[in-house]
């Protein structure tokens, strides 16, 4: 029987609803875990792909193709004894509903102990993209980036399986702001301001070693937090390694890569659907130079910050000339794609009632 | 959008430190702060502003019995000043951007105006016909992310004691309200109108209180 007795499931038209679809399939694979075991992997930072050649042992000789839970020792769930009741409590947020996977968030109790989570279902060869996207949040983190804390990896089978971060509830991502006003009344924004300076100190702090890259700088997966902290996260697409980058042109994918997105973000409304992306909109119907709020907002601040960190490490000279030939190509694509964005955002109608 | 209090550097030596300006539920026009303060027991969010008088504290505390006022008061800490201990989710709806999906565990435009007109329906009944909370709306309502359903999402700021005033004898509190939301939201607002006052007339129909 695939539900137990004792558990109440309400009646209701979940085909109306993706994200309670989603929730509700959840909670159902939750009754077949079969195994609760630690997650720890380690990383051989030697390797080009050091995610990737970890979740290839992981899978070889720790994943036993039953549905097992994975959780982080660092919560401290004893797994030794067998697990008699895990249940998952949905809660209502605002936050997560742009996420192109469906992110939901919820209190997962564990024989009594609880934790709060945000989830993220896995359905396309989930085998290969639940332990990416954990295993790229564990990475992040012993890179010294600010991110989420991994809470665990739930792998049901080969389309199944779900990633869980712990729940920061004084958290929230950019796109939760309304931005259309913000630009060019920044001055009357300081607190605005110091996030976005946050953000360009720490998008330059990942292009710095030229080896790094997130994958999806959206404003979506930039978080902001009550005591301060702004952060990405969702490293899902990201791109981590410590093997030097072979010239400017490598570091330059890396940093193109990313703040094109950002920039993308910045430029569309939240009601387009280009190629199903959305974005904040606060050049959006703006009547002024893209470029030049562009830089005030975000650029001038990353130039600052990459090129004071290039003179940091200027007893390599080939690298500063190497970060310069990236810089000068960055600030030149980066102004076509502005161009290339204002006159996509012209063809877009303001949202109708 | 309007003021937003400077933000000092997230530093987590500090025991005092500025809530982040996107939580930030400060309001000058009662002077109220809103600061994080960090213990090796964890780190907790107060709001803090100036005591009560003896009506001020009348209408809070009726305010209070009803929850419509987010967190707890903690008492004996200061003589002079009021502290709330306020959830770490709790930030004002001021900067919210327009949320259009629905589902059960969304909260999207249309139930947080109806719930705003609940919220405020509820207020109107403790304070009077005669009298409004004046001020800025967006700063004086806050949002409580990850509740659990059921559960109230948005309540009034600590301190919105300080700004119940006389309404103008020309309009009604609908109107009021109505008019501060139009210019907060602007074209959000027309869409979402209808909850709102749906929301504001609802439990005065029910006779809930």
């Amino acid at each position: 029987m695939l539900f137990p007795e004792n558990h109440e499931w309400i009646e209701r038209d979940i085909s109306q609803d993706p994200e309670a679809e989603r929730i509700v399939q959840f909670q159902k694979s939750l009754v077949s875990v079969n195994n609760i075991e630690i997650i720890n992997p380690e990383f051989d930072f030697e390797e080009k792909d050091p995610v990737n050649y970890s979740i290839k042992r992981f899978l070889a000789y720790e994943y036993d193709k039953t549905p097992t839970l994975f959780i982080n020792p660092e919560l401290g769930i004893d797994t030794s004894s067998k697990i008699s009741n895990i249940e998952f409590t949905p809660l209502i947020a605002r936050g997560g509903k742009r996420s192109a996977h469906g992110v939901f968030f919820g209190k997962l109790s564990v024989d009594g102990e609880q934790l709060n989570i945000a989830v993220k279902p896995h359905t396309v060869n989930a085998l290969k993209t639940g332990p990416d996207d954990y295993f790229k949040n564990l990475v992040v983190k012993k890179f010294g980036h600010y991110n989420l804390s991994p809470a665990g990896l739930y792998i049901v089978n080969e389309e199944e399986a779900y990633s869980m971060t712990i729940l920061d509830e004084g958290l929230s991502t950019l796109d939760s702001i309304d931005w259309t006003e913000y630009y060019p009344n920044i001055d009357n924004n300081p607190g605005m301001q110091e996030m976005w300076r946050s953000v360009s100190g720490q998008a330059a702090l990942l292009h710095a070693s030229g080896n790094k890259m997130h994958g999806d700088m959206a404003a979506r997966n930039i978080a902001t937090s009550a005591d301060g902290f702004t952060f990405f996260i969702d490293w899902e697409y990201a791109r981590l390694s410590e093997q030097k980058p072979r010239d400017a042109e490598t570091r330059y994918n890396h940093s193109y890569g990313d703040l094109s997105v950002l920039l993308e973000s910045m430029c569309l409304p939240p009601h387009a659907d280009i190629g199903g992306k959305a974005g904040i909109g606060i050049l959006y119907g703006k009547n002024c130079d893209w470029w030049e709020a562009f830089c005030e907002i975000f650029y001038n601040e990353y130039l600052f910050v990459r090129t004071s960190l290039a003179e940091e490490g200027s007893h390599h000279i080939q690298t500063m000339y190497e970060v310069e030939d990236e810089l000068t190509e960055l600030t030149r694509s980066l102004r076509d794609e502005i161009q290339m964005m204002q006159d996509i955002c012209k063809s877009i109608p303001p949202k109708t009632r | 959008m309007s003021e937003f209090y400077p933000q000092q550097h997230r530093n987590i030596d500090k025991f005092e430190a500025t809530t982040q300006a996107r939580f930030s539920l400060a309001y000058s026009k009662i002077g109220s702060t809103d600061t994080i303060i960090n213990h090796v027991s964890g780190s907790i969010r107060v709001v803090s502003y100036d005591k009560d008088t003896r009506r001020e504290t009348k209408i809070r505390n009726k305010l209070t019995d009803k929850g419509l006022i987010v967190g707890s008061l903690l008492v004996d800490i200061e003589p002079n000043r009021n502290h709330y201990k306020i959830p770490k989710s709790a930030r004002p709806i001021e900067y919210e951007s327009y949320v259009h999906s629905s589902g059960e565990y969304s909260y999207n435009d249309k139930k947080l105006f109806y719930e705003l007109g609940e919220l405020l329906g509820d207020t109107q009944k403790i304070i009077g016909e005669k009298n409004i909370i004046e001020g800025d709306l967006g700063r004086m309502v806050s949002f409580v992310e990850f509740s659990e359903p059921g559960t109230r999402q948005l309540f009034l700021v600590p301190g919105v004691e300080k700004t119940v005033t006389k309404i103008n004898k020309d309009l009604t509190p609908l109107d009021y309200y109505s008019d501060q939301l139009n210019q907060i939201y602007d074209n959000r607002f027309e869409d979402a109108a209808y909850y709102f006052g749906l929301g504001f007339i609802q439990n005065r129909i029910s006779g809930d209180t």
